[in-house]
C-alpha cells in the first residue's frame, strides 16, 4: 500500500464538499419553493449522508455531526410526509451555511477547537426529531451474482476443498474513499486466497468513484474469518457475502445487471475523472505549438509538391502531411471540448444569492433559468461568474420595484428575474433580464450631465442604445444610498471593463416601465480561432474569421461601383447599408493607400466597416498569443487602437491580430461617423 | 568581496553594460525576421517569435534618443528578462563578457553619458574604461508622455 497523501485526500474531501452542498442547497431552495418532495429529500440526504461519511473518515468531526443530524431530520421528513415547514427550511438554511463555514476552516487548516459552536442548531434539530419518530427500515435488497456456466464449471472444479465466496460491496457512505476502500479491502484478501474475478475488472487500477464492486475470492479460510477481516476496513453493512451454492443456483437475478444499471443511473459523471484544469491549459498550449507547426508543414508541402514530382520520398511526406492536418485538427477540437463547461454550472449558485438578495430588500422574485446546457470555455465562465452576480444584484436591487409598488402599476407582485444562455454563430449570449422599473433614459441623462461625462450637445446626437451605455462610464452610479447591495463599488463599468478583457461586449436594452434586459456576448473560446490572413505593405495581419463577412476584390473595373464618397468621406455600399471605409495603411500610418486591393467587411450588425488591404492570403488556425504583457495603458507599447494580439505564422514569423471593433471604435472616435 | 558579470556592449560609440544574470541570450539581428507593429513608440523596433513566445524588441539608440549608424553586420540583439518577461534590444556591437568586482561600480554622476541618468543604475571604471551599467527595469518602463505626442506627430512614414 503507497503511502497516503493526506493533502491528497483533503483536497479531494474539499472539491467533494462543494459539489455536496451545492446539491443540498439546491434541494433546500427547491423544498422552500415547492414544498415537500420525496425525490429532493432522497438526493438531499444522499448528499448530507456522503459528506458525513467523508468528513468522518477524515476526522472532520463538527461537519460530520451536523450532517448527521441533517440526515436524521431529513429522515424523519421522509417517513412524516406533511412534516416540513418554514423553521425547519430556515435550519437546513443555516446549517448549510454553517458547512460551508467549516468547509473553509478545513481548507485554512483551522483545528476543530476553533470551530464555530454547532450545538444549538444540533438542538434545533433535536427538538424536530424527537416530536415523534416512527420506526424506520431500511429496505435491504437481496443481490445475487450470476456466472455464465463455464466459469461455474471452472470454480467447482477449483472448491474442492476451498471456500469460493462472492463479497459484494456498496459504498455509498464514504464517496471519496471508494477506490482507496476498494483498493485495501483487495489488497487484504489477496493474502488470503485466490482472487478469481472482480468486478470492474482491475479493480486495483480504478481511480475515483466506485460505490460498487464485487469480489470472487477461493480460499481456504471460513466465511466469518474473511468477514472479520473485511470489517477490519469496511462497516459490515458495507457488503454481503454470497457462497458458491448461491451463485451456482442463479435463482437470483443479475447481480451484475444491477450494479451495471446502478453505475449508470447514479451519476452521469460515472466515467469521468477529475484533473487539474492547469494540465488541460498546458495540453491546449501544447496543441497550439502543433498547430502552428502543422500550418508550417502544409505551407512547406506547397513547395514540395511542386518542385518534386519524381522523389517519392517526398511524395510519401505530402502524403502524411494532411493527415498530420487532419489529427492536429481534431486534437484541437477535443481539448477545446474537455474546457466547455455547462453555464448551468454557475447558474446553479445563483438561486440562493436571489433568495439572499430578495429577502434583504423585500421584494419577492422568481428567478428563471434557459439554456443551461450551454456550453462555454471554462476559463471565460469562471470570469463571468462575478459580473453576472452584480448584474443580478442590480437587477433585483434597482429593476424589480417593491411588491405595493408592481401592484400599481398592474404588474403582479412577484417580480422575474430571468438568467438565458444561447448560442449566437460564434458567440454565446447570456441575458439577465428583468420584469421590473426599467431604466429612465431622462435620469441617465441628467445624472451623466452632473457627473461631467458628457455635453449637452454629445447627448443630443446620441442613441438611446448609446444613453443607456453611459451607465457604464466610470463614475456613473445611479444608486441613491450606497448599501450593501449594489453600491459596492463595483460599477457597471468593472463589469464591461471585465466582459471586454474576454473579448465580449455588454449590450443594454431597456423599456421605462417594462424591465431591462443586459446581454453579454461572448466568444466561444479564447485559445484558437480561424483567421483569414492579409497582407498589407509587406506585413502580415490576421482577422478571426468570426468578424467577418465577406471579402470583395476591388480594381480598376469595380472601384467606382463599390467605393463611394459621401461629405469628403470614402464609403461602401454593401448589401444596401452604407458603411465606412477604413484604408489599413492609413489607420495604421503604413503609408498612402492604393487603388486596387480587398475590402474586407467586417464587424458586428449595426457596427460594420470596410477596411482596404493590399492581398488576401488565405485562411487558416491561429493560435492567440497575448500581447498584454506590452499592449495597454501604462505599457510599453501603450494603447494601440485596432491591434489585439499576436500570432505565429506557418514560417515562424509573428503576425499582429486586427481588433475589427477596436477599429472601429477609434474610428468612430476621431468624429468620423459616417451618415448616410 | 562580490564580483559582478557584465555583458558589455556598444552603442554609439559608448560603452555599457547589462548584469549577466539579466540576460537571456544574444541573437544576430540578420537571423530574425521583425514584424512592424504600427503606432508603436518609435523605439519599438517591432515584435519576433521566441520559441513560442512573441517578445518585442526595442532598439536601444532610440530608446536613449542617441544618433546612430548601423551596421548590420554587427547589430546584436540582447534578450533579457525582466519581471518574467522577455524583450529583446538591439545594440550596435556586443563586446565581452566583463568580471569586475562590484566595488568599481560607482552611483552615476549627473551628465556622464549623454543618455539620461535615469535608465543607469552605475559607472563601473575598469583599466581606463567607462563602463555604464544599465538599469533594466526603467529602460523597460512604460512609454511616456512626451513619447505619444512624438509618435502621434510623426504622421505617416
Amino acid at each position: 500500500m503507497e503511502k497516503i497523501d493526506f493533502e491528497k485526500f483533503k483536497k479531494l474531501f474539499l472539491q467533494e464538499a462543494d459539489e455536496q452542498l451545492e446539491v443540498m442547497e439546491k434541494a433546500v431552495m427547491e423544498l422552500e419553493e415547492n414544498g415537500e418532495n420525496r425525490k429532493v429529500i432522497d438526493e438531499f440526504f444522499r448528499m448530507a449522508h456522503s459528506l458525513k461519511g467523508s468528513a468522518g473518515s477524515m476526522g472532520y468531526s463538527a461537519i460530520a455531526d451536523l450532517t448527521h443530524q441533517m440526515e436524521n431530520v431529513l429522515d424523519k421528513l421522509r417517513n412524516n410526509p406533511g412534516s416540513l415547514n418554514d423553521d425547519i427550511t430556515d435550519l437546513l438554511f443555516i446549517s448549510i451555511d454553517t458547512l460551508k463555514h467549516l468547509r473553509e476552516n478545513v481548507e485554512k487548516d483551522i483545528p476543530e477547537e476553533e470551530n464555530p459552536d454547532i450545538q444549538h442548531i444540533l438542538e434545533r434539530f433535536q427538538d424536530f426529531i424527537s416530536i415523534e419518530t416512527d420506526g424506520k427500515k431500511k429496505a435491504n435488497v437481496e443481490k445475487k451474482i450470476q456466472l455464465t456456466s463455464q466459469e461455474l464449471k471452472n470454480l467447482k472444479e477449483k472448491a474442492g476443498e476451498n471456500n469460493v465466496l462472492l463479497l459484494c460491496f456498496e459504498l455509498i457512505q464514504q464517496q471519496e474513499m471508494q477506490s482507496m476502500m476498494a483498493f485495501l479491502v483487495l489488497n487484504n484478501l489477496k493474502d488470503e486466497g485466490e482472487i478469481v474475478k472482480t468486478f470492474p475488472h482491475h479493480l486495483e487500477e480504478v481511480e475515483g468513484d466506485l460505490p460498487y464492486f464485487s469480489i470472487l475470492i477461493c480460499t481456504e479460510k471460513k466465511e466469518e474469518d474473511l468477514v472479520k477481516l473485511v470489517e477490519q476496513t469496511l462497516d459490515r453493512e458495507e457488503f454481503k457475502v454470497f457462497p458458491l451454492e448461491d451463485i451456482e443456483q442463479g435463482k437470483a437475478s443479475d447481480y451484475f445487471q444491477e450494479i451495471k444499471e446502478n453505475f449508470s443511473r447514479r451519476d452521469e459523471s460515472r466515467d469521468s475523472i477529475r484533473v487539474d484544469i492547469e494540465k488541460v491549459d498546458q495540453l491546449m498550449k501544447l496543441v497550439g505549438e502543433l498547430v502552428i507547426d502543422k500550418e508550417r508543414l502544409l505551407e512547406i508541402s506547397k513547395n514540395i509538391k511542386a518542385n518534386s514530382r519524381e522523389n517519392s520520398e517526398a511524395q510519401a511526406l505530402l502524403q502524411t502531411i494532411p493527415h498530420v492536418d487532419f489529427i492536429a485538427t481534431e486534437l484541437h477540437e477535443s481539448v477545446m471540448d474537455i474546457r466547455m463547461y455547462p453555464v448551468g454550472s454557475i447558474f446553479k449558485r445563483f438561486p440562493r444569492l436571489v433568495r439572499d438578495i430578495s429577502k434583504q430588500t423585500g421584494k419577492d422574485i422568481h428567478l428563471e433559468f434557459s439554456g443551461e446546457d450551454t456550453e462555454l470555455d471554462r476559463t471565460i465562465l469562471q470570469e463571468v461568474f462575478d459580473p453576472l452576480v452584480h448584474l443580478l444584484r442590480n437587477a433585483i436591487d434597482h429593476g424589480i420595484e417593491a411588491p405595493s409598488q408592481r401592484e400599481k402599476s398592474g404588474k403582479p407582485s412577484r417580480g422575474t428575474v430571468a438568467l438565458n444562455a444561447w448560442q449566437e454563430e460564434n458567440n454565446i449570449v447570456i441575458e439577465v433580464k428583468d420584469d421590473g422599473a426599467g431604466i429612465d433614459p431622462e435620469k441617465i441623462k441628467t445624472r451623466a450631465l452632473e457627473k461631467g461625462l458628457v455635453t449637452e450637445a454629445q447627448l443630443e446626437e446620441m442613441d438611446q442604445e448609446s444613453i443607456l451605455e453611459l451607465i457604464m462610464e466610470p463614475g456613473f452610479s445611479t444608486s441613491e444610498t450606497v448599501n450593501d447591495l449594489s453600491g459596492r463599488g463595483v460599477g457597471m463599468d468593472v463589469v464591461r471593463t471585465n466582459i471586454e478583457k474576454l473579448d465580449g461586449e455588454v449590450e443594454i436594452s431597456s423599456e421605462k416601465g417594462n424591465g431591462t434586459s443586459i446581454k453579454i456576448v461572448l466568444p466561444l473560446t479564447l485559445a484558437i480561432v480561424q483567421a483569414l490572413m492579409v497582407r498589407e505593405k509587406g506585413n502580415d495581419y490576421a482577422i478571426p474569421l468570426s468578424a467577418i463577412f465577406e471579402t470583395i476584390a476591388v480594381n480598376g473595373q469595380n472601384y467606382k461601383e463599390v467605393i463611394k464618397t459621401v461629405k469628403n468621406r470614402e464609403v461602401v455600399v454593401w448589401r444596401d447599408q452604407v458603411i465606412p471605409l477604413i484604408r489599413l495603411s492609413e489607420f495604421f500610418l503604413l503609408g498612402d493607400s492604393h487603388q486596387e486591393g480587398f475590402l474586407i467587411i467586417g464587424g458586428v450588425k449595426g457596427r460594420m466597416m470596410a477596411i482596404m488591404v493590399e492581398a488576401v492570403i488565405g485562411e487558416q488556425e491561429i493560435v492567440i498569443k497575448s500581447l498584454g504583457d506590452f499592449l495597454g495603458k501604462d505599457k510599453l507599447f501603450g494603447e494601440i487602437p485596432g491591434i489585439s494580439g499576436a500570432t505565429i505564422k506557418g514560417n515562424g514569423e509573428v503576425a499582429l491580430i486586427l481588433d475589427i471593433q477596436g477599429i472601429l471604435k477609434s474610428f468612430k472616435k476621431g468624429g468620423e461617423a459616417i451618415e448616410r | 568581496m562580490g564580483q559582478i558579470q557584465l555583458v558589455t556592449f556598444e552603442l554609439s560609440g559608448e560603452e555599457y553594460g547589462i548584469d549577466i544574470l539579466k540576460v537571456h541570450e544574444i541573437k544576430r539581428l540578420k537571423e530574425i525576421g521583425i514584424t512592424y507593429v504600427p503606432r508603436a513608440p518609435e523605439f519599438v523596433e517591432g515584435v519576433i517569435n521566441l520559441r513560442g513566445d512573441v517578445i518585442p524588441i526595442i532598439d536601444l539608440a532610440k530608446r536613449f534618443e542617441l544618433e546612430t549608424e548601423k551596421n548590420e553586420k554587427e547589430t546584436r540583439i540582447i534578450v533579457v528578462k525582466q519581471e518574467e518577461k522577455y524583450i529583446g534590444l538591439t545594440v550596435d556591437r556586443v563586446n565581452e563578457v566583463l568580471t569586475i568586482d562590484s566595488e568599481v561600480i560607482e552611483d552615476p554622476p549627473q551628465e556622464i553619458s549623454q543618455i539620461n541618468s535615469f535608465y543607469i543604475s552605475g559607472i563601473a571604471k575598469y583599466e581606463e574604461r567607462l563602463v555604464i551599467v544599465l538599469d533594466i527595469g526603467n529602460i523597460l518602463s512604460p512609454r511616456e508622455e512626451e513619447e505619444i505626442t512624438k509618435t502621434a506627430g510623426k504622421g505617416r512614414k
